[in-house]
């Protein structure tokens, strides 16, 4: 019996509370950064909650709505996509940007990220639009939620680690972002051709987002439940 | 006896083809009400090829009701002319003749598609004048979307998802 994609939506949105959680739990030990992305996953929880509130309130009073939904031409949920975007640029932009440092690209990384902020706005309200889901911003997003962390690991496993990388907040918080973006990375760019060759391979591929998605969340819960671990990090700008 | 219609207005310009809205809507009393009748390029063209007068029509009936209207895509051969003039035949049907010139004149709007992937639409339409009421059929070009799963970054869990929700 197939899944219902809505209920995956909701189950997944019910397991990005528990880093939240883990975070709230674990709060006096936040340090700048473990804030920055601590505050990303509360700002998209309840973007999150209100996309699920929209998609309920639209099947039980879509008449209250059917005016502008007429009059802004709307479909679908596509149009609070950008909300997603812009909180990755600016809250994960900010994350990394502390992480690396002034010395390791830190700042280049904050101005990509501010860059790519006002392209997807751009995108977004005079190139593809705000009534389709669009291939610009859902491809940037992945790019940067996949290369910035990737960059970091790379700066990390270079470094001396004082402190064992399975102690690391920081590690377990990059793992928790590449991993759904990998797959949205490796659809991005290859996907066209599986759609042609083998359909059943993409929507399996496809499938897997959310399966990485939700181990995303858990991964990242890791990543907070280490934060008492990140005082013994030195920040590079604190050197 | 049906009646046969051959009479084409070319609607060729945006603003025209926007004109053909409110007659729709007038038609169906709401745009989310409307049923439209699509066929597929490659099937018109085997209708197109089945008699010598290459002509194909969008055969309605029973127009002058919502409920019960229907419409097919037939081939459509001069020799029925003679047979639909009968008043005892088909008196609720109406026959919206295509010609094969305007067939290759709508195709060119949709020459940017795949062909295996384009649609012709027939669309129903009524004007209410002080002298009766009109009805026409819309014939018009269209294509298939396959939908697939939206890839990217961001963490949304059902962007993209349809308002109202599918029942």
């Amino acid at each position: 019996m197939p899944i219902d994609p809505l209920v995956v939506a909701k189950f997944t949105v019910i397991i990005s509370c528990i880093p939240i959680l883990v975070a709230l739990y674990q709060r006096k030990f936040l340090n700048k950064p473990l804030f920055a992305f601590l505050t990303y996953k509360i700002l998209t929880l309840l973007v999150n909650v209100f996309e699920q509130f929209l998609i309920w309130y639209s099947s039980k009073y879509f008449e209250t709505i059917e005016p502008y939904i007429n009059y802004f031409e709307i479909q679908d949920t596509s149009f609070i996509g950008i909300l997603f975007y812009v909180l990755v640029f600016i809250f994960i932009g900010k994350f990394y940007r502390i992480l690396l440092g002034v010395k390791n690209n830190g700042k280049t990384v904050i101005w990509i990220s501010y860059l790519l902020l006002l392209s997807s706005l751009v995108n977004y309200f005079f190139i593809e639009g705000y009534r389709v889901y669009g291939k610009f911003n859902p491809a940037v997003t992945a790019i940067f939620m996949f290369g910035v962390p990737v960059y970091y690991l790379f700066y990390l496993f270079k470094s001396n680690l004082a402190l064992p990388i399975r102690q690391n907040p920081y590690f377990w918080l990059s793992l928790g972002v590449i991993l759904p973006n990998l797959i949205g990375v490796f659809l991005f760019f290859v996907g066209d051709v599986v759609h042609k060759e083998d359909y059943q391979l993409f929507t399996i591929l496809s499938s897997f987002k959310n399966a990485f998605l939700i181990l995303g969340h858990i991964l990242i819960a890791i990543g907070f439940w280490n934060a008492p671990y990140a005082k013994y990090i030195t920040l590079p700008d604190e050197k | 006896m049906a009646s046969i219609f051959k009479n084409v207005f070319d609607i060729s310009e945006d603003t025209d083809f926007l004109d053909m809205q409110p007659s729709i809507d007038a038609y169906w009393g709401k745009s989310t009400l409307e049923k439209n009748f699509p066929i597929s390029l490659w099937k018109m063209k085997q209708l197109f090829d089945a008699f010598p007068s290459s002509e194909v029509a969008l055969k309605v009936t029973d127009i002058f009701s919502t409920t019960l209207v229907n419409a097919e895509w037939i081939a459509f051969d001069e020799s029925l002319e003679g047979v639909l003039v009968d008043p005892k035949v088909q008196s609720s049907t109406n026959y919206y003749v295509l010609s094969e010139s305007d067939f290759t004149r709508l195709r060119k709007a949709a020459n940017d598609k795949d062909d295996n992937f384009v649609l012709i639409i027939g669309r129903i339409g009524k004007e209410v004048t002080s002298a009766g009421t009109d009805y026409y059929a819309f014939i018009c070009t269209g294509a298939i979307e396959i939908i697939t799963p939206d890839v990217g970054g961001g963490d949304g869990a059902s962007t993209g998802f349809k308002i109202p929700p599918p029942k």
